[in-house]
């Protein structure tokens, strides 16, 4: 099987290509981390995908539930920061964080 | 000898004294702008300590005597050690060292002493003396060198002073000037110089092919035929470059004249006595290079004779008193090259002595009369200064006879030898015709020199005042200077009378063990020999040319201005080309000085628009280059994360593909 054989990887490259659309052209920073938490799960599904019908089904299963995890967690802490950013600026705008320029 | 660092040592600790001295008036002026100097304490320090040299120089004289090859030697070795050479640092004492330090020192007490009486109430007075000082420590270090590297601290010793003190009264723009081009022009000749002595220290080896700086040795080497003749040629005609700077020979003679803004005794002292002869006892020193080489000797006796009679020329016309001293120094310089050219190198040193003493007379009379009237220099506004002034009258009498060679005066003697050793000395390139020609030079210079000496004396001393000043009279420390050099002046002829007289020459005696270098060869002239006939022939010229230059001033000048002014309007063209000093100056301005400018005002723009250019043009692009990548950070954090995103596919793509 071909990597591009299956139409599931197709929607994988769709998903993330949407991931990384929205992670450049949004402003919000709410939207940009939901287009983080896109990319993950493209990258989740091709590796589910890959696995399936393999001797490492149980393993690949093991490392997606640790991303779910680790998506989790950096929602958490995306959105404390972005809760920070709000009482600082009153704006999730990610252009207006931007003291740090030269 | 543990004696001979002293001689140069008295007077630079007396400079050093002077200069304490002068830096705590400066600072007591600075607290009360009034305050007096102690001219007394500055004048006594600097004149004791040339008199204290003297002294030594008179002891070493003695010593000497009793010395094997009458020459002592005082060495610090290995002063600067190089690769190949070691130079050391070395002082000598022989017969004709020591006759200069005694000239130095004698001649340089006399005319401190003077000084102290002519720069009273300068502002600068201590200033002057530490100059004055400085420059006879650098011409005792001259003078007592052993080596080149030695000499030539003193040559530029003295060049420094010479400028400091032709320019002493620098608030006057002309005057400062003046030592700028003293010591622009000196620098040309230095050049000649420094390459000389590398020549010299590179080409005269001894045999076992070790080269040295020192005289002995490279005249050894010169003698012994260890160099080619072409480089000896080649190393005395770049020393007669370094001569010519120093001793103001054509072409480079330009300075002197200028040279006179200094004060007067500084124009004795250094302008007509000391420095200036420093060409020619260079020649006389390294001798055995220029009795070497028939070319390069040549062309000191040439130039020399040409330069006798060119300054002479505009002698005959200067209006300002030390003008006309100052054109006859260089004239009288001028003979003694062609002496020493023609091998007379006995005859050229006696009349650097006597030259010493009547022309350090005739400045320091000059400077007197400058003084009593109030600061005048023009001949044409004095006139009748024989009542007013005796003493220094008959001083200044005794010196132009001696310049203008009145027989049994010292520079009757002293020039009649020099002619008489261009006649009878080695032919010039190699014929005798030649020196026939320039002894005629030699004579017609005599003749214009008659001239404008007493020309000077009746303008100044005779007929009625043409000043509405009323000459002052001068103190004694002034005074007596002046005697005393005019007894100098007379007593020095008995230094080398002609041997018409007898043998008794104790200076040519004296200088035999330096002069006889090298055998008979050394001393060309008196190979050749005079017959008695011959030399009373020269003697009776001589006398008939100075009493005929004698009675033309006289029957010129004895009246008054009218019959020179007639005879100035007789014929204005030559008239107004001596008055402009035949306008080397424009041409020298026209030709080197403009195209230097030119060459400064390119070196300039290229400056601004070549080196700087590339180096604001590398600043500039760095600039542009940090504006182009400031764009880059534009504080969005997706344009970061694109440049970051870019930047990894970028690395993955290369890995993949490269590998």
């Amino acid at each position: 099987m071909t990597f591009f054989g299956a139409p599931v990887y197709f929607l994988a490259v769709a998903l993330f290509a949407l991931g990384i659309f929205g992670f450049l052209t949004r402003r919000n920073a709410i939207v940009v981390l939901m287009s983080v938490e896109l990319m993950l799960n493209a990258a989740n599904l091709t590796f589910l995908a890959a696995a399936r019908g393999t001797a490492h089904v149980h393993e690949a299963s093991a490392y997606a539930i640790f991303i779910i995890l680790v998506a989790a967690a950096e929602a958490a802490v995306g959105l404390a920061l972005v809760l920070a950013l709000f009482r600082i600026k009153q704006s999730t705008d990610l252009d207006v964080a931007s003291d740090l320029k030269g | 000898m543990s004696l001979l660092p002293l001689i140069p040592l008295f007077p630079l600790v007396g400079a050093a004294a002077c200069a304490i001295l002068h830096a705590r008036t400066l600072a007591a002026r600075r607290r009360d702008a009034g305050a007096a100097q102690n001219e007394r304490v500055v004048g006594a320090i600097a004149t004791l300590a040339i008199v204290a040299s003297f002294a030594v120089s008179v002891a070493g004289f003695f010593i000497i005597q009793h010395e094997p090859e009458r020459r002592v030697a005082w060495i610090v070795s290995n002063w600067i050690p190089t690769g190949g050479q070691t130079i050391d640092f070395g002082f000598v004492l022989d017969p004709l060292s020591s006759v200069m330090c005694l000239v130095v020192s004698g001649v340089g007490a006399l005319i401190h002493m003077y000084a102290t009486g002519y720069m009273r109430g300068d502002k600068g007075y201590a200033r002057f003396f530490t100059y004055l000082n400085l420059f006879v420590a650098a011409m005792l270090i001259l003078v007592l060198a052993d080596s080149l590297p030695i000499l030539f601290i003193g040559w530029e010793g003295v060049g420094l002073c010479s400028y400091l003190l032709i320019g002493f009264w620098h608030e006057n723009m002309k005057y400062a000037e003046a030592g700028q081009k003293a010591f622009v022009v000196n620098r040309i000749g230095d050049f000649g110089f420094l390459l000389a002595m590398f020549g010299a220290a590179t080409w005269c080896v001894d045999a076992a092919g070790k080269g040295s700086f020192q005289f002995a040795a490279i005249n050894e080497s010169v003698l012994a035929g260890h160099v080619e003749p072409w480089q000896v040629t080649v190393i005395g005609l770049l020393l007669f470059v370094g001569a010519c700077g120093k001793s103001a020979q054509l072409p480079l003679y330009v300075w002197l004249p200028d040279a006179m803004a200094g004060p007067t005794p500084v124009s004795a002292l250094i302008h007509a006595a000391t420095m200036v002869t420093a060409g020619v006892y260079l020649v006389i020193r390294m001798h055995p290079i220029f009795d070497a080489s028939v070319l390069a000797s040549s062309v000191v006796a040439c130039v020399g004779a040409a330069t006798a009679l060119f300054a002479a020329t505009m002698g005959l016309v200067a209006r300002d008193i030390k003008k006309v001293l100052a054109y006859s120094t260089i004239s009288q310089l001028g003979f003694l090259f062609l002496g020493a050219g023609c091998g007379a190198y006995d005859a050229s040193f006696y009349h650097l002595v006597t030259h010493a003493f009547f022309k350090a007379l005739l400045f320091l009379g000059a400077g007197a009369v400058i003084l009593a009237m109030h600061h005048e220099q023009d001949l044409f506004k004095m006139g009748g200064l024989k009542r007013a002034l005796p003493l220094e009258y008959r001083t200044m009498f005794v010196g132009a006879a001696a310049l203008a060679g009145i027989p049994l005066m010292s520079g009757f003697f002293s020039k009649d030898e020099i002619l008489g050793g261009v006649l009878a000395g080695r032919p010039v390139f190699g014929n005798e015709q030649i020196n026939l020609v320039l002894y005629v030079v030699g004579a017609a210079t005599a003749l214009m020199t008659a001239f404008y000496t007493f020309r000077l004396i009746y303008l100044a001393f005779e007929g009625e005042s043409r000043s509405n000043e009323h000459p002052h009279a001068n103190p004694a420390s002034m005074t007596i200077p002046l005697a005393a050099l005019a007894l100098l002046t007379i007593a020095a002829a008995a230094l080398g009378l002609p041997s018409v007289f007898g043998e008794f020459k104790p200076l040519e005696h004296w200088l035999n063990p330096v002069l006889e270098l090298g055998g008979e060869s050394g001393n060309a002239a008196k190979a050749h020999g005079l017959s008695h006939s011959a030399q009373w022939l020269l003697l009776g010229a001589s006398a008939a040319i100075a009493m005929i230059g004698y009675s033309l001033a006289r029957a010129t000048y004895g009246g008054g201005l009218a019959k020179s002014r007639a005879r100035a309007e007789a014929m204005p063209g030559i008239y107004k080309t001596l008055v402009d000093r035949w306008y080397v100056d424009e041409l020298y301005h026209a030709v080197f000085t403009k195209t230097l400018r030119l060459a400064g005002v390119v070196a300039g723009l290229f400056d601004a628009y070549v080196v700087d250019g590339a180096v604001n043009g590398v600043a500039a692009s760095a600039k542009r280059a940090a504006a182009a990548a400031r764009g880059l950070a534009d504080g969005k954090l997706q344009s970061y994360s694109l440049w970051f995103g870019a930047g990894a596919v970028a690395l993955v793509a290369a890995v993949l593909l490269l590998i």
